[in-house]
């Protein structure tokens, strides 16, 4: 059974947003569901500091042995920060997508985004939907 | 469900990944999924999308071996693409499954027509390779058998690749005819002796096996195609339309060919 926090909001294509500390930043990554679906992470492929993509933008990929998937940002953002230390340790990803296996920091640009985002129950029948 | 089945006469690097790519695009947008098999002329080195080639693979000796040379839009690492039969898989997940059931239910489709050309195939279980890092460049894909691949013994006579996009698959790999893929030694930089190993990753017994080695003979495109055919017929529960690229196909393909022979795709890590 994978793990859905009841304070952060997801997307249909299982990344979650999660408030930072500092009002309208966000963390960004993917979820429990989908680091078991890919299997063992081998690389994170993201954007640099500064650049900006709309909702459901592919802002980055990440290689599970074999699959590459692209990563869509749940909402519309210009990126703050990113996690350089999932260079050298991928699999964090894995082993704690929540905490140290977060991805990209963004500021939110349109508030508005946050409507479509789907709250923990609505996540967790989404996942058992398949 | 009729999937269409598309074999195609041999094409360069770039023109293959490109009309995979370009029949990505169009089951992405709801065409019906599609088997292709084909080959590739001149033989190519491939590597996977996020693979660290530069300084590793030496494009000058490349060239004057008269090897081509594309980095796949797929996971994974080098491959020799030579003596092989291609396949590409493109389907939606709804038909298909997500990723890592995709991934294992081709190869099984992989395995019942391998099988049927008497090759004594397995499923290589968990635990008998472990992932590694993109880092380790000089790791060929053949050179270790992943969690669900298709195995005689320990040794890998199918590779494959994915990418998984607005919820489709692209999965594609290589069936080994002949040769073990050595002959990727020979196109890394440093010494070109490719019988010193002193600066490599230890040698060893070869890791890939081929349908040579495997039932003693090359079967012929027919037979090879019926056989993969019958397999994913099997597994998947499919009947095939037999067509070629249409024209919309082939004109996107070649406008992606482009970003395929471009230096900045190829030598991006």
């Amino acid at each position: 059974m994978s793990e859905i926090p009841t304070d952060l909001l997801y997307t249909e294509d299982h990344e979650y947003l999660k408030s930072a500390a500092e009002d309208g930043v966000y963390f960004v990554g993917i979820t429990d569901y989908a680091q078991g679906e890919l299997g063992d992470i081998v690389f994170v492929e993201l954007p640099k500091v500064g650049e900006s993509f709309g909702r459901k933008d592919t802002f980055g990929t990440v290689e599970a042995v074999k699959a590459v998937s692209d990563l869509y940002l749940p909402v519309a953002g210009e990126i703050v920060a990113v996690n350089n230390a999932l260079a050298d340790d991928p699999a964090v990803v894995n082993s704690d997508p929540y905490g140290d296996g977060w991805m990209v920091q963004i500021r939110a640009t349109s508030p508005a985004d946050l409507d479509e985002l789907l709250g923990p129950e609505e996540y967790g029948r989404h996942v058992d939907d398949g | 469900m009729i999937w269409r089945c598309i074999v195609d006469a041999p094409r360069d690097g770039a023109a293959n990944m490109a009309l995979d790519h370009a029949l990505f695009e169009r089951v992405q947008a709801g065409d019906p999924p599609v088997l292709r098999l084909y080959r590739w002329d001149p033989p190519c080195l491939s590597f996977g999308r996020n693979q660290v080639a530069r300084n590793v693979y030496d494009p000058a000796t490349c060239a004057d071996l008269g090897v081509d040379i594309v980095r796949r839009p797929t996971g994974g690492l080098a491959v020799f693409h030579h003596r092989e039969l291609t396949y590409a898989v493109l389907a939606p997940v709804a038909g298909i499954g997500r990723p890592r059931e995709a991934y294992a239910s081709i190869n099984r489709a992989l395995a019942a027509g391998l099988a049927r050309l008497g090759a004594a195939v397995a499923i290589a279980r968990p635990g008998i390779a472990r992932a590694r890092p993109i880092r380790a460049a000089r790791h060929p894909c053949f050179m270790e058998a992943a969690p669900g691949e298709v195995v005689l013994g320990n040794r890998k006579l199918a590779g494959s690749a994915m990418r998984f996009e607005k919820r489709t698959i692209l999965q594609h790999g290589s069936i080994l005819l002949d040769g073990d893929q050595s002959e990727i030694a020979a196109f890394e930089t440093g010494p070109r002796d490719i019988t010193d190993r002193s600066t490599r990753l230890p040698a060893s017994a070869p890791a890939a096996i081929s349908l040579n080695e495997a039932i003693g003979r090359i079967p012929g495109w027919s037979e090879l195609y019926d056989a993969v055919l019958a397999g994913f017929a099997d597994v998947f529960g499919i009947t095939f339309s037999h067509q070629q690229s249409t024209a919309g196909e082939c004109r996107r393909a070649h406008d992606l060919e482009a970003r395929y022979r471009s230096g900045a795709w190829t030598w991006r890590r």
